[in-house]
């Protein structure tokens, strides 16, 4: 519910917060501006460009999932190219070395005809990294991956390296095909901020992308000036939260947890592990993004219970019997949503 | 926290408490009801477990309102409802849970903007009150089992009519019944008072016993007054006389008392039972019924005292008689002490002679005064010279001659306390109607245990011998 105008009633003798207020609406505009330069290339899929552009305003990681052909490596693109940010793509393949993807030290001679090392970085040294179809590299390659997303840094010979900021890793991964992939493992999975599912689009939206991309001129993405990025990200970071409201995150992710009192039945009978801390982070972080853009400027379990399923679903691990009786994540989720507040 | 913001979480409250009350009521009301409903049915055999409609609901309604300010004391609970019901975006809860003290500038833009909404929400608009209608009709089930036991019982009523006439006919009759009881309380209730005045001069008096036996005499006086033969009852005896004894029932006719008990003292006591049936028969007189039960001279001698007492001028010495026999009695003086001269009647009395000495004796100074053993209640007379009472200018009137074979009332009292045991019957009859009052009388009263204890002595003292 928006507010409305103030009546009579209300009398300003609040202290003046009005720096926070300008903050919030430029906020507000970066998002709307990075949205609408994506959606101008991406069709029906507002919702996945709403919860990546979340997830870059709060630093964290996206999983893309879904079928090929769904646009989620432009999805990727245009953020980078709307965002005026470097863009850096990996294709993951079962050949695939980790130095491929952090980078490695080279032999080189100077002048002098002296030789020594030299950092080359690899891809990982970008603002925005698609790691497309994550899931076919080896464990070994993907877990190259797991200290850059989480630490913003690689180690090569011993050396740290710091990676650029900001650093998002949107990875995608195909759920047809798992003949000759490696599952990614739960610790890696845990750190994606949000699993998105990329549907498939609508009818309309399909004759829309036919008619964006099959003309002679496909529609082009512009840079939008986002001012001090970290500004903006500290703004999301101070949108507070009362304790009540907070307790709803803490609600629906001890409701993932089989052995707790608070789970909901589904989890006590088919979830062998819950949702992590990681989980609750990602709801509150993703909530404040919500009443940012609503013009709130607290949280409200409402912005808590939009952000469960994408925040959740790749947290939890559905036991034997949940994977023979169908039971998704989503499931497990949606009922702890069904949970009183 | 915000002004405006507490102004309208109160405003809530009170929407909130009052629909809550709706919901409670309504649960509470038919709670009370049906309890109202199971002891109007209990009372049926236990009157006791009867509630009034009126507190039932009363207490219903409290414990309601009661109930619903409990549910919503808290602002915090106001709050997450308001929140809830008019999708805030838990802008109250917010508001309410923000620390007052911190100031950082974020927070104050929360204020500012969760004060600008409260500004503009009116609660109202989102807690409308409604009337639970599918619960509220379940107050018509103790309702209706409340109406049908209450026409089971007025159609049962209605069966019971006649005998529910009957009953308060009886009613009626017990009440009447309990009237007389109470004119007969009233009488014992002066006697009482009589004794209480009596035990009051008990406590004065020098002589206190004397004092109270006078009293004891008035009391006697009293009683054998109603004594005397009316004119109904005199008639209804002449006329079943009238056959075999004409003379007899001309004198009962003509009011000719003394030759009535003369002729009297003469009739077989055979007949005179009968014509006493007779007469009592036709008169349905309770007295002359008791008469005709009585021995024939037994009766012979009450009807003759009845007559000497209901005679024109001998009303009078009839009742002085009585008390001087009474106080013969108090004073201890036994029949066969006194001077057989003096009694003032009976088989020995000489009739027509004036100049008696019992009659002497009766009025002569000093002797005569009142409460001496002289005085035979005529206190009048005490100045004045000693007058035959058979005299003409005496206003007393004995029956002279023989009455019969037995004795006078008096002459039967003196004799009480020898061997004579008709005498002894006699007086016990009167002993046993004046005795049970009087002590009745003292022992309901708040009479000094001391006082009490004498006229039980009293009694005791002058108690016939069996």
């Amino acid at each position: 519910m928006k507010a409305s105008p103030p009546s009579e009633e209300y009398s300003d003798n609040q202290p003046m917060s009005e720096d926070y207020e300008k903050r919030a609406v430029e906020f507000r505009e970066a998002f709307q501006g990075l949205r609408g330069e994506m959606e101008k290339f991406l069709v029906g899929q507002g919702e996945i460009i709403r919860s990546v552009l979340a997830a870059f305003f709060v630093e964290g990681h996206a999983l893309l999932e879904g079928a090929p052909g769904l646009g989620k490596t432009a999805i990727v693109r245009t953020l980078a190219a709307a965002a005026g940010l470097r863009f850096s793509r990996i294709q993951f393949t079962p050949d695939l070395m980790p130095s491929d993807i952090i980078g490695t030290n080279l032999i080189v001679e100077d002048e002098h005809g002296a030789k020594r090392f030299r950092f080359e970085p690899g891809p990982v040294f970008a603002n925005i990294i698609l790691a497309d179809e994550i899931n076919r590299a080896t464990p070994k390659t993907q877990s190259a991956l797991l200290e850059a997303m989480q630490e913003r840094q690689v180690t090569v010979a011993g050396e740290q390296h710091l990676v650029p900021r900001p650093f998002l890793v949107l990875a995608t991964q195909n759920p047809i095909e798992m003949e000759g992939t490696y599952p990614l493992p739960e610790a890696q999975l845990d750190r994606f901020l949000l699993k998105l599912n990329v549907g498939y689009p609508e009818a309309n939206d399909l004759h829309e992308i036919l008619n964006r991309t099959t003309r002679e001129h496909s529609p082009a993405v512009s840079a939008v000036p986002l001012g001090r990025l970290d500004g903006l990200r500290e703004l999301v970071r101070a949108v507070p939260v009362v304790r009540e409201v907070e307790a709803r995150a803490v609600q629906l992710v001890l409701a993932t947890h089989p052995e707790r009192p608070e789970s909901v039945p589904l989890a006590r009978k088919f979830v062998r592990y819950g949702a992590s801390p990681r989980g609750a982070q990602a709801l509150i972080l993703c909530a404040k993004v919500s009443a940012l853009l609503d013009g709130r400027y607290h949280v409200a379990k409402d912005d808590i219970d939009a952000w469960a399923l994408p925040a959740l679903r790749h947290r939890l691990i559905i036991n034997f019997e949940g994977e023979a009786e169908g039971v998704t994540p989503e499931r497990v989720v949606s009922e702890a949503l069904a949970l009183p507040r | 926290m915000d002004a405006i913001v507490v102004r309208r979480l109160r405003e809530a409250q009170r929407r909130l408490v009052l629909q809550q009350f709706i919901d409670y009521a309504v649960p509470g009301l038919f709670a009370g009801l049906a309890v109202f409903a199971v002891s109007r049915i209990a009372a049926a055999s236990i009157p006791a477990a009867e509630v009034p409609w009126w507190a039932a609901v009363a207490i219903s309604l409290i414990l309601a309102a009661l109930a619903a300010m409990r549910r919503w004391r808290s602002l915090r609970s106001v709050a997450l409802e308001l929140d809830a019901r008019a999708k805030t975006k838990d802008r109250f809860l917010t508001a309410l849970a923000l620390p007052p003290s911190e100031t950082r500038p974020f927070l104050g833009a929360v204020r500012r903007e969760t004060s600008m909404f409260a500004s503009t929400l009116r609660p109202r608009e989102h807690l409308a009150l409604r009337i639970p209608v599918g619960k509220a009709l379940w107050l018509l089930l103790p309702i209706i089992a409340l109406g049908l036991w209450e026409g089971v019982r007025v159609w049962q009523a209605r069966g019971l009519a006649p005998e529910l006439a009957t009953a308060q006919e009886l009613i009626e009759q017990a009440r009447r019944a309990a009237e007389l009881e109470a004119d007969k309380d009233e009488a014992l209730q002066r006697i009482a008072e009589q004794l209480q005045g009596a035990e009051h001069q008990l406590n004065l008096s020098t002589e206190p016993l004397r004092e109270a036996l006078r009293t004891l005499s008035d009391l006697e006086q009293r009683l054998s007054s109603q004594s005397s033969l009316d004119a109904g009852e005199a008639g209804a005896l002449a006329e079943a006389l009238s056959r075999n004894h004409g003379e007899l029932a001309s004198n009962l006719r003509a009011g000719r008392n003394a030759e009535a008990a003369k002729n009297l003292a003469k009739l077989d006591p055979a007949e005179l039972a009968t014509a006493l049936e007779q007469a009592a028969r036709h008169l349905e007189a309770r007295r002359l019924r008791e008469l005709a039960t009585q021995s024939g001279a037994a009766a012979k001698m009450q009807l003759g005292v009845m007559l000497g007492s209901s005679s024109a001028d001998g009303k009078e010495g009839g009742r002085r008689r009585f008390v001087a026999a009474l106080r013969d009695i108090r004073n201890g003086t036994p029949v066969a002490d006194r001077d057989p001269s003096r009694q003032i009647e009976g088989a020995e009395a000489s009739p027509g002679n004036e100049k008696s000495p019992s009659h002497a004796a009766d009025n002569a100074p000093p002797s005569g005064l009142p409460g001496t053993e002289k005085d035979f209640g005529r206190g009048e007379d005490i100045a004045q010279q000693a007058e035959p009472l058979s005299s003409a200018a005496s206003s007393e009137d004995f029956v002279e001659g023989e009455i019969g074979d037995g004795t006078s009332l008096i002459a039967l009292f003196r004799a009480a306390g020898n061997d004579d045991p008709h005498a002894r019957r006699v007086y016990r009859n009167a002993y046993q109607t004046a005795a049970p009052a009087a002590l009745d009388a003292v022992s309901r009263e708040q009479i000094p245990a001391g006082s009490r204890l004498l006229v039980r002595r009293y009694f005791e003292a002058i108690r016939p011998k069996e």
